[in-house]
């Protein structure tokens, strides 16, 4: 059986991300704050593949985000460029089976992308609202995005190790000893 | 041995190593900021690219459901055990999912029917309706897209209403979508008039108010304090980018700025923006002398 090409099974994994993201996620609003499910889809394949796919997934989701809703062109293709470089540095150096870690990590990536937005779009245009943005829309989203990464990490990770990952050259090895036989 | 590490070893040579491609990466972002920033109209050529992502948003997703329901139709059909019954149990289904499509139709005619008497409240204006493809995501924005763009004649900055009065305007316009920015979003500034008093306001979208299902206004010049709470608030005509008369919403509070010159406050939109399906776009722009 030939392989599915890899890059064909990221494109639609990150197609259907936005389409959920703009389409389904908006369903899912409580209390007005809706989960950021392409941050935790774009930090958990970081985490996953290593730096250089979590960016190139990165900045081109960010890219489309960007050409259709954003202001500025650029500007989430930068934090999401930045969100799935530091999940794959800070993945291939830690990398641990432990659910526990991704899921505080992914917050903490939220936590900084909900900065991000806030320094770049809100402080620049001398609001500030301080307090207020920690506690009605900082704190909300990041606690809501980890908790929907309980969900989406294991399932993710399950589609990574069965489809997605690179096979290890003892397992290549293993694979062609079973086929010579 | 020796072959393939040297095999290897070439690979990773080639290889662009990840800090050099960030950089890169990053410097683009910041060069289309910039550029985005700086000349207008940079942006349409990404735009066009975006519309064929668009069509699959209106498409797929409905798409996808029927590829599941017929899938499920025909496991049916495999059973042979009490046919009968089951075909019986898929006409008495068929006709309950038409009646359900029927009154979902039914529904449609309502509310169009409720737009049609809004394009009677505003005849001077010729407007064509749209609906809604896709939300904006994060918390902080509050702007949509809509399926109908260029090829429609739409252009940008043209007034974008609902039944009930102003939701915003377009900011972005490609072949067969545009993004509509709403009035309740941080950033967006209104000049409006209060109907009964004729006193010019400034109505901008709050971050802090969109919970309470509010927006806020300022520079209200209402020395005689003639202004009272429930006042509509209309779009004046002195405004730049909105066409005058269009009702923006009912005024629910007033307070003294500290100059005790100007009076501020909040208003409570016409438009529920949480259940928006449907929109009208008003075909025709603000007529403003050039800038040049």
């Amino acid at each position: 059986m030939k392989r599915v090409p890899r890059l064909l099974i990221y494109c639609l994994l990150f197609f259907t991300g936005i389409l959920l993201q703009v389409s389904l996620v908006p369903a899912l609003k409580v209390g007005g704050i809706v989960p950021n499910v392409l941050l935790i889809l774009i930090a958990s394949i970081g985490i996953f593949a290593g730096e250089l796919t979590g960016m190139t997934a990165g900045f081109l989701s960010g890219l489309i985000l960007d050409v259709l809703f954003g202001n500025l062109l650029g500007f989430y293709a930068l934090i999401y460029l930045l969100i799935g470089f530091i999940a794959g540095k800070v993945g291939s150096l830690l990398y641990v089976e432990d659910i526990k870690f991704p899921l505080l990590f992914i917050a903490f990536l939220d936590c900084l992308y909900g900065l991000y937005c806030f320094v770049f779009q809100f402080l620049f245009q001398n609001r500030l609202y301080g307090w207020y943005f920690f506690r009605h829309i900082l704190l909300p989203e990041v606690i809501y995005t980890g908790l929907f990464s309980v969900i989406l990490y294991p399932v993710l990770s399950l589609l990574y190790k069965r489809v997605l990952r690179e096979k290890t050259a003892s397992e290549l090895a293993e694979e062609e000893k079973s086929v010579l036989k | 041995m020796a072959d393939r590490r040297k095999k290897i070893s070439i690979r990773e040579s080639i290889r662009i190593p990840s800090r050099y491609l960030l950089l890169l990466l990053s410097l683009l972002c910041i060069l289309l900021m910039v550029l985005t920033f700086n000349i207008r109209g940079f942006a349409s050529p990404f735009e066009t690219v975006a519309n064929y992502m668009i069509v699959p948003f209106q498409k797929g997703v409905s798409s996808i459901g029927e590829i599941l329901i017929r899938k499920d139709a025909d496991r049916r059909e495999l059973e042979e055990i009490r046919a009968e019954n089951r075909a019986l149990k898929e006409e008495n289904k068929l006709l309950q999912e038409e009646q359900t499509v029927l009154k979902e139709q039914e529904y449609e005619l309502m509310e169009l029917r409720k737009l049609l008497q809004i394009e009677e409240a505003y005849p001077e204006y010729e407007m064509t309706g749209a609906r809604i493809i896709a939300r904006d995501n994060s918390n902080w924005y509050h702007s949509f897209l809509i399926g109908k763009g260029e090829n429609d004649g739409l252009l940008v900055d043209m007034n974008v209403l609902s039944e009930n009065g102003l939701i915003g305007r377009l900011t972005a316009v490609g072949p067969d979508w545009a993004r509509v920015s709403t009035i309740i979003d941080d950033n967006m500034n209104v000049s409006g008039t209060v109907l009964s008093t004729s006193d010019i306001l400034m109505v901008s979208g709050d971050l802090k108010l969109y919970e309470s299902g509010t927006i806020s206004y300022g520079h209200l010049n209402d020395t005689r304090g003639r202004v009272k709470i429930g006042d509509k608030v209309v779009t004046s005509n002195i405004s730049e980018k909105y066409l005058p008369g269009i009702l923006i919403g009912y005024i629910a509070s007033i307070e003294n700025d500290a100059n005790n010159l100007t009076k501020s406050g909040e208003l409570i939109p016409a438009t529920d923006f949480s259940h928006l399906n449907n929109v009208l776009v008003v075909m025709g722009k603000k007529q403003l002398p050039s800038e040049e």
